[in-house]
């Protein structure tokens, strides 16, 4: 799902028509979008042909909005309808329109009804079929071609020809009719166009790539149709007539193309240099560009489209490319890349040949400012505002864009710098953005949270910076088989002063605007995860993380400090209430996440530690036995802790059984030593075995080393741990037994830690 | 000397017969297939992910899709119950043919006018399938009961369906007693049958024993007589639950197995029959059933089809045939064995 992560900051919409809303860039499709648009042409035409009698909103509904059989009930709808009107009082417009309503519904099935297809071809069907279908008594064939011949009237007889097209579907019957009534027509009407694109659409030919181009330069409710059905046949450019011919060609091409499209795009530039559809190809030449360099930048995924293989041959290509220096190659490529888009961007720009000079120069910085050549960025966005084409659109992405110019040149990011930031994002509130125009599963709140998120912690500001990546919806990584929460970035890269400065800009009393939005109590949590925030960033749960930081660095004093910052009732929640019940200090090796508490004891994490921390400090002062029987109990609480243990949520904000298999890359050597290889509880086992004297003892520490040095996959026994701990301690058959005998370590469990024998 | 001569004349007569035997007698070819009947179809829909791994099991080549189902009401007119979700890309693996049911009733509402739009309709949600399979479609077929009121319409309405798309094989599907009286009921006007060997008794009966396939009912329809038509032949493989109240069928519901109403605490089997009287009122699923109402599960699982196949095959009246088993729905299919559908696909060889 390429397009649910790709990034995106340049919006696509304001650069073109809105029919070719369906060619904006995308990771999924080539296009998407919705493809209904009305066909203003067609309505501009009668309202011409009518002399201004009948409005253009009359004309639109009857045309484009009325299905057959309103138009046939003689709805009282269209009894205000002053096209309607007219119609009837000027037979050749009613006898057109009765003919073309009979035609759509005959076509449609009967739009906005159950049988309604969008999908379904339509059907080139033969005079036997429409015999019966009829106006006033003749089928509509014949009706049609004696009204064409009757008619004197070019407007109205160029109607009746396209309708006799439409009749016919599309085949060589509709060529024909086309050719035979439509081509000669000296007109650029809207009807003429769109009956070429039936006599066009059946054909697979080079002439058909052109006829669709034409239809594709004339008709904008056909646009989308027509590069569906554009095959690019090289002898296509052999029927074109002049150089926009010619670019209208390759500009088609053009929408269809997902990768690299340059010097194509400089022959459109060159042969046709006010070419409408310029803009919007270079505004998808920069999504892609945001898409291969700022994807993995904000992200932790490679370019969306890297991940998209649909085909085997697509497949082996993906895992070709996607590797860490297949990666960086690519990147440095498309760096390259988006520097001669920016030159030839530049180039036009001073070839003075384009009235959206406006755009032209956004979009030139921002590929600047991609390449982080923020000085050049800053240059051309200066003169967006002087140039021409400059609207409201504009202005408003040239704001944003030069929000993240300034976050980027200066060090820090002062207080002005973030009024500006929630002046744009107050603007892109769901409930003051119209995103009919674009159906992106990630709004660009989302993507400006994501990136204002990482700007931050770039600048080191690791505390503003989780707080704003929490607002955003966007994925940027993965965690395991979900999806990364900003508390596990927290994790990755906190130290305690981060956590301190999240906890004192929540509990900051005169909050900016920005930092209300920040700190508001709707982080967006991630799937799946054990810790997930109900109800977002609270101080406890910032604590508790913090606690975790402490306990993965072996600082029991400081994360008991902060676990004592906790409210009680914090640990009554879920997913605490879980571990109520366990004994940290007593582990059962054959079931390890096993609660085995036999003194009935209950634990938060707060009790725990302090027990663990009072244990040490006796540990420290005892000798012999007893030292060993504390050191035992130490070495379970921290075996506990570890992914194997009971209570592995003093070190995590999750376990899964699939964490060995995917082992986090991210973490660091000591960690996994700690949480995974049980290197820390191995140390007091050990210990506890060499200042035992007592064989019992002995045995049960020595088993539980053993039960550490197990491979964390479980592919290993316990044999070749007993071999070294048999040349360290000496033989002890009683530990050997132990591993084999649950009742006899349990009897063992009761005599030394059982109720009467608490340390 | 003898014996070893009428040794060798026999050796020879036997190498003979056996030639003869190799020359003039071809088993019949018998290219497996299967209905599916839900509204969706294809990969990426959760169940139909492993249709495909079952089809190729059962080295099914073709795919009966119904893509439509058009039903009559006095406020909509004629107008689709339902339309099938298809897969963007169908599996290439197997040949597809789309089918639309048309309610019987739908033929007793229409005019000369209505047959046609009707006819351009159907064949526009036939053809769709052609956007998502590689493998173009060589044929269409139309599901419909019709009877004697009906019958000038459906077949004026398969005939506007083949002049739309004559390119097309156009088949319809064949009642048994459709198949043994064609003279009353008329042969449909299309290029092939495919006869149902079920839905063979009346179901409004709470006296039947299995509406959906009876053996001795079946026989009855056996005739010595070849069907104008070339046939194929689709056999049930599908269970449901009839519903009773006061001697009057209630409503249906489908994947219901005889087994399931013996582990449902509100069902009490009555009789030595598979009926069951429910015992409290309860919604079943949607169903509202209430108390004393008569529940008749009927299932078409292992002997059921290979029963159905038998006589199925009684009807084949060429070479090679298409035996399509109704249907790829897998709270029936876990219910039968993997050798009994291989066994009833057998039994047209």
């Amino acid at each position: 799902m390429g397009e649910e992560y790709r990034f995106w900051l340049f919006q696509p919409n304001y650069t073109s028509e809105s029919n070719l809303r369906p060619f904006f860039y995308s990771a999924e499709y080539t296009f998407y979008g919705e493809t209904t648009f009305d066909n203003v042409s067609n309505t501009d035409d009668w309202y011409k042909y009518l002399k201004g009698k009948a409005s253009k909103k009359d004309i639109n509904d009857l045309l484009n909005h009325t299905d057959p059989a309103t138009f046939y009930s003689k709805s009282d709808s269209l009894a205000y309808n002053s096209f309607y009107k007219i119609s009837k009082s000027r037979p050749e417009i009613w006898a057109y329109l009765k003919f073309a309503k009979k035609v759509e519904n005959m076509e449609l099935g009967g739009a906005n009804t159950s049988w309604y297809c969008e999908e379904c071809p339509n059907l080139s069907f033969s005079w036997k079929m429409a015999d019966e279908v009829n106006v006033d008594g003749l089928d509509l064939s014949t009706y049609g071609n004696e009204l064409y011949t009757k008619t004197n009237d070019r407007f109205i007889k160029e109607r009746i020809a396209y309708q006799l097209v439409r009749l016919t579907g599309e085949s060589s019957e509709s060529e024909k009719i086309y050719t035979e009534k439509l081509l000669p027509v000296q007109s650029e009407s809207w009807v003429k166009y769109a009956a070429l694109l039936r006599a066009a659409s059946y054909k697979h030919t080079a002439l058909a790539d052109y006829q669709l181009s034409q239809v594709f330069d004339h008709c904008v409710d056909k646009a989308y149709r027509t590069v569906q059905l554009f095959e690019n046949h090289p002898e296509a450019i052999n029927y074109t007539k002049n150089n926009h011919e010619k670019a209208v060609l390759k500009t088609m091409h053009l929408m269809q193309e997902p990768f690299r499209v340059l010097p194509e795009l400089k022959k459109v530039n060159a042969l046709d240099p006010g070419n409408k559809h310029l803009g919007m190809l270079l505004v998808r030449e920069i999504n892609k560009i945001e898409d291969w360099l700022l994807t993995p930048r904000y992200t932790e995924y490679t370019p969306s489209v890297y991940k998209y293989p649909k085909t085997d041959d697509e497949y082996a290509w993906y895992l070709n490319r996607f590797n860490k220096k297949a990666l960086a190659v690519n990147l440095r490529k498309d760096s390259v890349y988006a520097r001669e888009v920016q030159y030839f961007i530049e180039s036009i720009i001073n070839s003075n040949t384009r009235k959206d000079v406006a755009l032209l120069h956004l979009s030139a910085g921002y590929l600047a400012y991609v390449n982080r050549d923020l000085i050049n960025a800053r240059e051309h966005y200066d003169l967006v505002k002087k140039s021409s084409g400059f609207n409201p659109e504009i202005a408003f992405q040239l704001e944003l864009h030069q929000l993240t110019l300034s976050i980027s040149e200066n060090k820090q990011t002062p207080p002005e710098l973030e009024a500006r930031a929630w002046n744009i994002i107050k603007n892109l509130e769901p409930d003051n953005v119209d995103y009919s125009w674009n159906a992106q599963p990630r709004s660009l709140r989302d993507q400006l949270f994501l990136m204002l998120g990482r700007l931050y912690i770039e600048k080191g500001n690791l505390a503003r910076g989780i707080l704003t990546i929490g607002q955003s919806n966007a994925p940027f990584g993965d965690f395991y088989n979900s999806i990364k929460g900003a508390h596990h970035l927290l994790l990755e890269l906190g130290k305690p002063a981060d956590y301190e400065a999240m906890i004192a800009l929540i509990k900051k009393k005169n909050k900016t605007n920005f930092e209300k939005e920040i700190t508001k109590n709707t982080f967006f949590p991630i799937w799946g995860d054990w810790d997930t925030p109900k109800e977002g960033w609270d101080t406890d749960k910032i604590l508790d993380l913090k606690s975790i930081y402490y306990i993965r660095e072996d600082q029991l004093d400081s994360a008991y400090q902060t676990v004592t910052r906790i409210e009680d009732c914090y640990w009554n929640q879920y997913p605490y209430d879980l571990f109520t019940n366990d004994d940290p200090f007593l582990v059962l090796p054959w079931n390890t996440h096993s609660s085995y508490n036999i003194n009935n004891k209950k634990y938060t994490k707060t009790t725990f530690l302090r027990e663990l921390i009072a244990l040490k400090k006796q540990a420290e002062a005892a000798t012999g036995n007893h030292k060993a029987k504390l050191l035992y109990k130490i070495g379970n609480a921290y075996f506990s802790m570890t992914w194997r243990g009971k209570y592995w949520i003093m070190s995590s904000t999750f376990n899964s059984s699939q964490e060995v298999s995917t082992k986090p890359a991210l973490q660091s050597a000591s960690f996994i030593n700690y949480y995974y290889k049980n290197k820390r509880a191995q140390h007091y086992f050990e210990a506890a075995a060499g200042y035992a004297t007592n064989k019992e003892l002995k045995a049960l520490s020595i088993n539980m080393a053993v039960e550490c040095c197990l491979d964390v996959d479980f592919n290993t026994n316990g044999a070749p741990s007993f071999k070294k701990y048999r040349s360290k301690f000496g033989k002890n058959t009683l530990a050997e037994e132990i591993q084999s005998n649950c009742e006899l370590f349990h009897r063992l469990m009761v005599k030394y830690y059982g109720p009467k024998q608490r340390s | 000397m003898k014996p070893l001569r009428y040794i060798f004349l026999a050796l020879v007569f036997l190498i003979i017969a056996d030639k003869l035997f190799v020359a003039f007698w071809h088993p019949t070819v018998v290219i497996r297939s299967f209905y599916n009947w839900s509204t969706y179809f294809g990969a990426g829909y959760e169940v139909e992910d492993s249709s495909a791994h079952y089809l190729t099991r059962h080295r099914v080549e073709r795919v009966y899709v119904k893509l439509i189902d058009v039903g009559w009401n006095p406020e909509m007119g004629i107008t689709p119950n339902s339309k099938t979700q298809l897969a963007h890309s169908l599996d290439t693996a197997f040949e597809y043919v789309p089918v639309a049911f048309i309610e019987n009733d739908v033929f007793s509402h229409v005019d000369s006018v209505t047959i046609d739009q009707l006819a351009i309709n159907v064949m526009r949600h036939l053809v769709i399938i052609e956007n998502n399979s590689r493998k173009k479609p060589t044929e269409l077929q139309i599901d419909c009961d019709w009877n004697q009121t009906t019958r000038a319409n459906y077949f004026q309405f398969l005939r506007r369906m083949k002049v739309l798309k004559p390119e097309y094989v156009l088949s319809a599907t064949i009642r048994l007693y459709q198949a043994k009286y064609p003279g009353k009921s008329g042969v449909p006007p299309v290029d092939k049958g495919m006869l149902m060997v079920y839905n063979i008794s009346d179901a409004s009966k709470l006296s039947e024993k299995n509406s959906i396939f009876d053996k001795d009912m079946a026989d009855e329809y056996v005739t010595s007589a070849t069907y104008p038509l070339p046939l194929d032949v689709a056999i049930p493989a599908f269970s449901w639950a009839l519903f009773y109240r006061q001697n009057k069928l209630l409503g249906v519901r489908n994947n219901v197995s005889v087994a399931s109403c013996d582990t449902v605490s509100f069902l009490k089997r009555i009789g030595r029959g598979d009926l069951f009287v429910v015992q409290k009122d309860t919604n079943w699923e949607g169903s509202l059933l209430r108390y004393g109402d008569i529940v008749r599960p009927e299932n078409c699982y292992d002997d059921v089809l290979n029963q159905a196949a038998k006589i199925g095959a009684k009807f084949s009246n060429r070479d090679t045939l298409h035996v399509a088993i109704f249907d790829l729905d897998f709270y029936d299919l876990k219910n039968i064995s993997h050798e009994s559908i291989d066994k009833a696909y057998d039994k047209f060889r």
